[in-house]
């Protein structure tokens, strides 16, 4: 129901904003502060726009491509090619800039406006801000909310509200469906997002507002559990998740399930006596983009799948 | 040389009890365990009981026989380089075992089975005990000086390697995390495997460690005295280097990085019951343990049901300890 209410609250805010902009929606500027609490605005339209993290460039790209000015963007992460953190990884291929975290990265491919992440080193922002370079700089992700605001942001600062609007539609009509389409229980199924074998996905996540869109609980929300903490044997133990979410690379199921099965914290739970074992992909995981529709459609498949759960032959 | 069983010992002994106790039966969540303990109508539920039995015990099991180990890994270090500042990790040992868990982490084989971990990390500690021992003997004569460059050495050498693998996995938070919480030191997910698999090494080691201290005694009034009174210091240093060798192999290969165990126990122990070796390392044994289940205690607890890196502790313990101690020289100078 909750979810129902956001979801209305976005098409109004959609819509309003569709009517009469913001006060600070004129092209070039950001509608929201970045995460230094600026709010940025440029005179002329950017041309040359380089990305500094996956999210923005996921952003941007959906952006542009609505737009059809692609070759304006013309540098991503250095991460965006790869399939196993980016969504757009085969679509990159040809753009001729990859940055890293160093100053000549940025400086080679001479951009006119800069899009940098709150993990980069504030000295870096500071050194790129004096080469006269506009720089923005994303917030945190933590909710599809944030989301939201990142689209119609980046699109207004790179004077493309219109594109920004269409892709905020796209997404949550998208979502909406996805949302409709939930198959009804009569409780919902808990599920725990592990990092390694003691850490979790909790509270205040974008995964956990991921898990919200599949009909299933967080199952560290039982004891209110935020960010991505570490746990120890006492309190995985009492979880007892349905389902266990964890990213596809690295290990195989059967070893991950034989590694759960022989650890006291995790034998007991429903998930490994069923085997229920949800393998997504890591770019899945922490998609910060309306790319995040497509792991939660994964999730939700796997959830539904009524082979899911019977790989152990109980 | 045998010693008289003295009131700092019972103290000492009085303490371990304590915090071990405190330990096992302290739960901040709601779900104590003193309950069924005082009360013969109160039953733990099969959960429980899972926790008590299953987790919490042998985890206090494991961290107590960690510490103890350690901290005799520590008088043993001092001893053998005469000079109250060594701690086990100058000869790279840790530093070791850290990388080449880092590296199966790395390579994603912890998965394969619950022995990949330790074993990979006991393999690293090994082969940098066995490269600087043959670092050490120059002419088939032993010397402590180039013992100590080899160790500072060999454990800069590990660390980088570990910055490195790090630096590749920055973008893996799976790997990362692993990897950055072994670094951190920890008994979380140890059980009863883990104890069986240690115990009798350490037991052996230790009972070793005990059998050397009249000679270590003898060390301690310098190399020429103690040759005089006919022990084999080449011999004696090789035994005491393979002893902490194992014991530090044996520690870091379950527990990763506990800093300062080795340092400040075997200090503290040396305050309260002076140099002969036999009763400070007796001492060091129990309150290594008493430290490192405090330190465990900590962890479990401060954020519950999160669960901190006991390295932090031992660390956030250690080192204000010395500190006091730098700022009590100054003062009797």
């Amino acid at each position: 129901m909750k979810n129902y209410y956001f979801l209305l609250i976005c098409f109004l805010t959609y819509g309003l904003n569709d009517l009469y902009g913001s006060p600070s929606s004129k092209p070039g500027s950001s509608i929201y502060p970045d995460a230094r609490g600026q709010v940025l605005s440029i005179t002329k339209k950017p041309q040359r726009i380089v990305s500094a993290s996956v999210a923005s460039d996921e952003i941007l790209w959906l952006i542009l491509e609505k737009a059809k000015s692609l070759e304006r963007l013309i540098g991503v992460s250095y991460l965006a090619d790869q399939e196993k953190y980016s969504h757009i990884s085969e679509k990159v291929k040809k753009i001729p800039f990859k940055v890293g975290k160093s100053l000549e990265t940025f400086v080679k491919a001479q951009p006119d406006l800069l899009i940098l992440a709150s993990f980069n080193r504030p000295e870096l922002i500071r050194q790129i801000e004096q080469l006269s370079v506009p720089v923005f700089v994303m917030n945190d992700f933590s909710s599809i909310e944030d989301i939201v605001k990142a689209v119609k942001s980046l699109a207004s600062l790179i004077g493309e509200r219109k594109a920004g609007e269409l892709v905020v539609g796209e997404f949550m009509q998208n979502l909406k469906m996805l949302e409709d389409s939930i198959q009804k229980r009569e409780s919902p199924p808990k599920v725990l997002a592990m990092v390694g074998e003691h850490g979790v996905i909790g509270q205040g996540t974008l995964f956990d507002s991921m898990l919200k869109f599949t009909g299933a609980v967080n199952a560290s929300s039982q004891l209110s559990l935020t960010g991505w903490p570490q746990l120890g044997d006492e309190a995985l133990v009492k979880l007892n998740p349905d389902f266990v979410v964890f990213s596809e690379d690295g290990v195989d199921t059967n070893s991950l399930l034989a590694k759960f099965q022989g650890k006291v914290s995790t034998r007991s739970w429903n998930a490994v006596k069923r085997c229920s074992f949800i393998r997504i992909p890591s770019r899945n995981m922490s998609a910060a983009s309306p790319f995040i529709l497509e792991g939660i459609q994964k999730i939700k498949i796997q959830l539904e799948d009524k082979k899911i759960g019977r790989a152990c032959g109980i | 040389m045998a010693f008289r069983f003295g009131v700092k010992d019972f103290l000492c002994i009085l303490l371990l009890v304590f915090l071990a106790t405190i330990s096992l039966l302290w739960s901040n969540d709601g779900n104590d365990f003193f309950s069924p303990l005082v009360s013969s109508s109160v039953n733990l539920s099969p959960l429980m009981k899972t926790i008590f039995y299953e987790i919490r015990l042998p985890r206090l099991l494991v961290a107590g026989i960690c510490g103890a180990s350690l901290a005799g890994a520590g008088v043993l270090s001092q001893a053998l380089f005469q000079n109250p500042l060594a701690s086990p990790s100058v000869l790279g040992i840790s530093s070791a075992g850290t990388f080449f868990a880092c590296l199966a982490f790395f390579l994603n084989w912890g998965w394969w089975s619950w022995l990949v971990i330790p074993g990979a990390a006991f393999v690293g500690a090994f082969i940098n005990t066995v490269v600087v021992f043959t670092l050490s003997r120059h002419s088939q004569v032993f010397q402590i000086d180039r013992l100590l460059l080899a160790g500072l050495a060999l454990s800069s050498m590990w660390g980088a390697f570990t910055s490195l693998l790090i630096s590749l996995s920055l973008e893996d938070y799976h790997k990362l995390n692993s990897m950055m919480h072994w670094m951190f030191g920890g008994f979380s997910g140890l059980g009863w495997d883990h104890l069986k698999l240690c115990l009798v090494p350490i037991l052996l080691t230790l009972m070793f460690a005990l059998r050397l201290c009249p000679q270590l005694n003898l060390l301690s009034l310098g190399s020429d005295v103690a040759t005089s009174l006919s022990v084999s210091v080449p011999a004696l240093k090789w035994k005491v280097l393979v002893t902490v060798g194992i014991l530090v192999a044996v520690i870091v290969s379950l527990a990763g990085m506990l800093p300062f165990v080795g340092l400040l126990v075997p200090h503290l122990s040396r305050l309260l019951v002076g140099p002969e070796h036999k009763r400070l390392l007796t001492v060091s044994l129990l309150n290594g343990a008493s430290l490192t289940i405090f330190a465990d205690f900590l962890a479990r607890t401060v954020l519950a049901p999160v669960e901190m890196d006991v390295g932090v502790f031992t660390a956030l313990m250690g080192a204000p300890f010395f500190l006091a101690m730098l700022w009590q020289q100054q003062r009797v100078r």
